[in-house]
């Protein structure tokens, strides 16, 4: 089943980069064209990846590219073991500080079921807070959380789609119990 | 005032006492008290980030004038936190020096300005292709270092 949607997907973006390809003369725009043709193809492929939950009677949705995209950043502070260098270094994630964990499917599928596990679990509290995005945007979200680890997961408050999720540092926890934000 | 002073230092201990109490027992602390214990907690990094103001700064200024990339500007910005880190940890596990210790008043609400330019670093995506609803772009990352900048200044 899988091969068939595969098969189709490549026919499909084979036929689309043809069309984009006539109306663009711009090698750049060209580039662009196959760039995003293949960002959708992966989103289409990975469909079928995406994980729905039920919490207290709402649905919550993981998507596998939010899954991956957040993975190497987080994927330790939710059970995974974290990745080491030939030298036998911990291999540390460049935007988070944090050790990374191995990609792959074996992994991704761990995070996602020890994320489900974590937003099932009855110790895990409602929070409605705000995401900071930069210096002006909000996003409502909403998630759970564990106090006593300071570990949480949020999701878009709107589409209940997965967002992100760690453990809060003593400024970003404290950020979060006065201002509601999670930054 | 000296005798506030070693009554708040006296109440942080307390805290924490209580907390590695209540630890035990699988509770935590309730709210009001988490939040007087965390004013403390963020004292200590408030007073260690202040010290390093300038080395923040340096690394900053050199992104916004190109001296050095989004890559480099991250990894100053680590490798400065992560010596705070030791600093920090050093302190904690000297339980005499952590009761001597007295954040310099300056630093108060310093080490906030420096999170949020770490929280911009997490959401970074430069590619606007892989730039997903929750994260920022790099010029974002910039209007952010600029606003903080002449805050960060002050101090």
């Amino acid at each position: 089943m899988e091969q068939v949607i595969q098969v189709g997907l490549v026919a499909q973006l084979i036929r689309t980069i043809s069309v984009q390809y006539q109306r663009s003369n711009n090698p750049k725009n060209r580039l662009l064209i196959i760039r995003v043709l293949l960002k959708r193809v992966k989103k289409k492929r990975n469909q079928h990846l995406n994980q729905q939950i039920e919490v207290n009677g709402e649905n919550f949705e993981f998507e596998r590219d939010q899954i991956e995209k957040k993975a190497p950043s987080h994927r330790t502070d939710f059970g995974l073991d974290p990745d080491y260098s030939p030298d036998g270094e911990i291999i540390r994630d460049r935007k988070t500080g944090k050790p990374r964990a191995k990609q792959n499917k074996e992994n991704y599928e761990k995070f996602t079921a020890n994320l489900s596990e974590f937003v099932q679990d009855p110790t895990s509290e409602k929070i409605e807070p705000q995401y900071r995005k930069g210096r002006d945007n909000k996003q409502d979200a909403v998630g759970l959380l564990n106090r006593k680890d300071r570990r949480f997961v949020i999701f878009d408050r709107h589409t209940k789609k997965y967002i992100t999720g760690w453990v809060m540092n003593d400024l970003q926890y404290q950020e979060f119990i006065n201002n509601n934000d999670i930054i | 005032m000296i005798l506030f002073k070693i009554t708040m230092e006296e109440n942080y201990f307390k805290l924490l006492e209580y907390k590695q109490k209540l630890e035990k027992t699988g509770e935590y602390l309730p709210l009001e008290k988490e939040k007087e214990l965390l004013k403390y907690q963020s004292q200590i990094s408030d007073h260690f980030r202040w010290k390093k103001k300038n080395h923040f700064i340096e690394a900053m200024v050199h992104f916004l004038e190109d001296t050095i990339d989004s890559d480099q500007y991250i990894d100053r910005f680590y490798g400065i936190d992560s010596q705070i880190e030791e600093s920090k940890e050093k302190l904690k596990s000297d339980f005499e020096k952590l009761r001597a210790f007295e954040p310099d008043p300056r630093s108060k609400g310093f080490a906030i300005l420096i999170e949020n330019l770490f929280s911009d670093i997490r959401i970074l995506e430069p590619d606007d292709e892989l730039r997903t609803e929750d994260e920022i772009s790099e010029k974002s990352l910039r209007d952010g270092i600029k606003e903080f900048l002449s805050e960060i200044q002050e101090y």
